[in-house]
């Protein structure tokens, strides 16, 4: 016996409901087969991270971001995320979001530190995690603030780069009076002074180095994609690469100041100790790599701003190098 | 059976494409060396950091083809162990210390009587009809006493015999003892010889 029509209209029509209901379930109920749990956590920057982007753990995809909300009172915001069942957080296990580089993609990283809940704080902090205050709930593990990526990385260590030449030229006349012998320092606190300056130059050492070593050509291409990519041209063109190529070049200019007051002040060797002597010598030859490194840092950063406005898929596809052919054939 | 044939051979030449390694760099290194002579007491001389023109700075092998001089091409699989800037004031300094008593490098500025400023112009491959040549060209400043009290332009050529890395350091490494030693000669005599480049 073969059912009337309006019953099978109705079998049919209820049949492809029920299949548009189960394909709406298993696209957008973010986890359809109770695999995941929801864990939270409080981040202060969340930039790039959005529902879908991956949560890793010691290098494996475990879930993904389920939402991300402002709480309004903290300024932080919660972000809810769905990760492998049977992940356990440690005693000691934080969230950041990785990936300091404004061109790879933005990913949350869960850790889990295998350290008592007493040593945890230390432990969290060698490991450069900078808890997020925010409202913490039972369920939710902290959150590290987000480090400055690789631009506002620049940005900032040019800035401190100034401040700490300022700081050295300042130190440097102090020492020139001393040494002029007006009377008003002894050996000892001259020793002082010149040791004083010796570290703040190590500090604008190893910021111009970290300049040097962030915009030098060819790092991490590799990891680029073409959307980030975009991203980063749009990033450099907000930056002043102008201004901060200006700050770089007074800073260089204020390096070669110190660096001539020092050489003066070993040319004299009037009543300078030979401890002062010594560490004087030291510090001119920090000057002059410092010196190298900020010229080098202001070049890599205007070549790599022009690169990138010109030709966003320059990062990815890279320069095209070719060997010289072998002389008159020879191999 | 053609298609079939013709879409294995695609995926093997996709394959063998895939799995081919990369090409395996050449990181060269040079040595300059120099005959000593005679050790003069002053004056005493501080070579100061080289400043390299361009792409002669950088760590990647240079060369230029003779048809087109004009385009500086940079090698895939060469380059150098250190800046040729760096190679340059090393080489300064060890060349001066053959003839003078007192010479420091950049690394240890002391106060001299003499200060070596040089800037690097040419540090880079010739390549043209069959043959190669390394090229180097630099110029010289001697300071004393805040001012430029000599000039100078040095530049030097040698063959390079093979494509093998180690003919192309020591046709490099040929040509900085050529140009160095003929400025470290002027140096010690005073004159400025006039530069062939």
């Amino acid at each position: 016996m073969t059912p009337d029509a309006a019953t099978q209209i109705r079998w049919g029509v209820g049949a492809a409901i029920l299949a548009v209901a189960l394909v709406a379930i298993l696209a957008l109920v973010p986890d359809p087969f109770f695999r995941q749990r929801v864990i939270a956590t409080t981040l202060d920057d969340v930039e790039g991270v959005s529902p879908g982007v991956q949560v890793y753990f010691r290098g494996a995809p475990i879930g993904q971001v389920r939402s991300v909300e402002l709480d309004g009172p903290s300024r932080t915001f919660a972000v809810h995320m769905g990760v492998a069942k049977d992940w356990r957080p440690s005693p000691c296990a934080f969230a950041t979001v990785a990936a300091a580089n404004p061109l790879t993609a933005p990913r949350i990283e869960l850790v889990a530190l295998e350290t008592a809940t007493a040593q945890c704080a230390n432990a969290r902090r060698a490991y450069g995690c900078d808890p997020v205050a925010g409202p913490q709930r039972a369920d939710a593990i902290a959150g590290c603030r987000r480090p400055a990526d690789l631009f506002e990385t620049a940005s900032v260590a040019i800035g401190e780069a100034a401040a700490v030449a300022r700081t050295a030229n300042a130190m440097a006349q102090r020492l020139s009076t001393m040494l002029q012998g007006d009377g008003s320092g002894s050996a000892v606190d001259m020793a002082k002074v010149a040791r004083n300056a010796t570290e703040t130059l190590a500090a604008l050492n190893s910021l111009s180095t970290q300049l040097d070593r962030s915009f030098r050509p060819g790092q991490g291409d590799i990891a680029l994609t073409l959307s980030h990519v975009r991203k980063a041209t749009g990033r450099a063109s907000e930056i002043d690469v102008a201004a901060l190529n200006g700050i770089l070049r007074e800073t260089q200019a204020m390096v070669a100041q110190n660096q001539t007051s020092i050489a003066g002040l070993l040319a004299e060797g009037k009543g300078s100790a030979s401890e002062a002597r010594m560490i004087l010598e030291g510090a001119s030859a920090s000057l002059i790599a410092t010196s190298a490194n900020l010229e080098r840092t202001s070049a890599s950063l205007g070549n790599l701003s022009e690169r990138l406005a010109g030709d966003p898929t320059f990062a990815i596809r890279g320069q095209r190098y070719a060997d010289p052919p072998p002389p008159g054939g020879k191999k | 059976m053609i298609r079939l044939a013709s879409i294995l051979l695609l995926l093997t030449l996709a394959a063998c494409a895939a799995l081919k390694g990369g090409d395996a760099p050449v990181t060269m290194r040079v040595s300059p060396r120099f005959a000593v002579g005679p050790l003069q007491p002053a004056p005493t001389l501080a070579v100061a950091p080289v400043q390299a023109r361009g792409l002669s700075g950088g760590l990647r092998y240079a060369y230029v083809d003779a048809a087109t001089p004009g385009e500086i091409r940079q090698a895939a699989t060469l380059f150098w162990e250190e800046p040729p800037a760096t190679m340059l004031a090393r080489a300064l300094v060890a060349g001066l210390r053959t003839r003078f008593a007192a010479v420091t490098g950049p690394d240890l500025s002391l106060a001299a009587e003499r200060r070596i400023v040089a800037t690097l112009d040419r540090f880079e491959e010739v390549t043209g009809a069959g043959t190669a040549q390394a090229v180097i060209a630099f110029d010289v400043t001697q300071v004393a006493q805040g001012k430029a009290v000599w000039t100078g332009r040095y530049c030097a050529t040698q063959p390079i015999t093979s494509a093998a890395g180690t003919a192309r350091a020591a046709a490099f490494q040929g040509a900085i003892e050529q140009a160095v030693a003929a400025f470290v000669e002027d140096a010690v005599s005073g004159r400025v010889t006039t530069a062939s480049c």
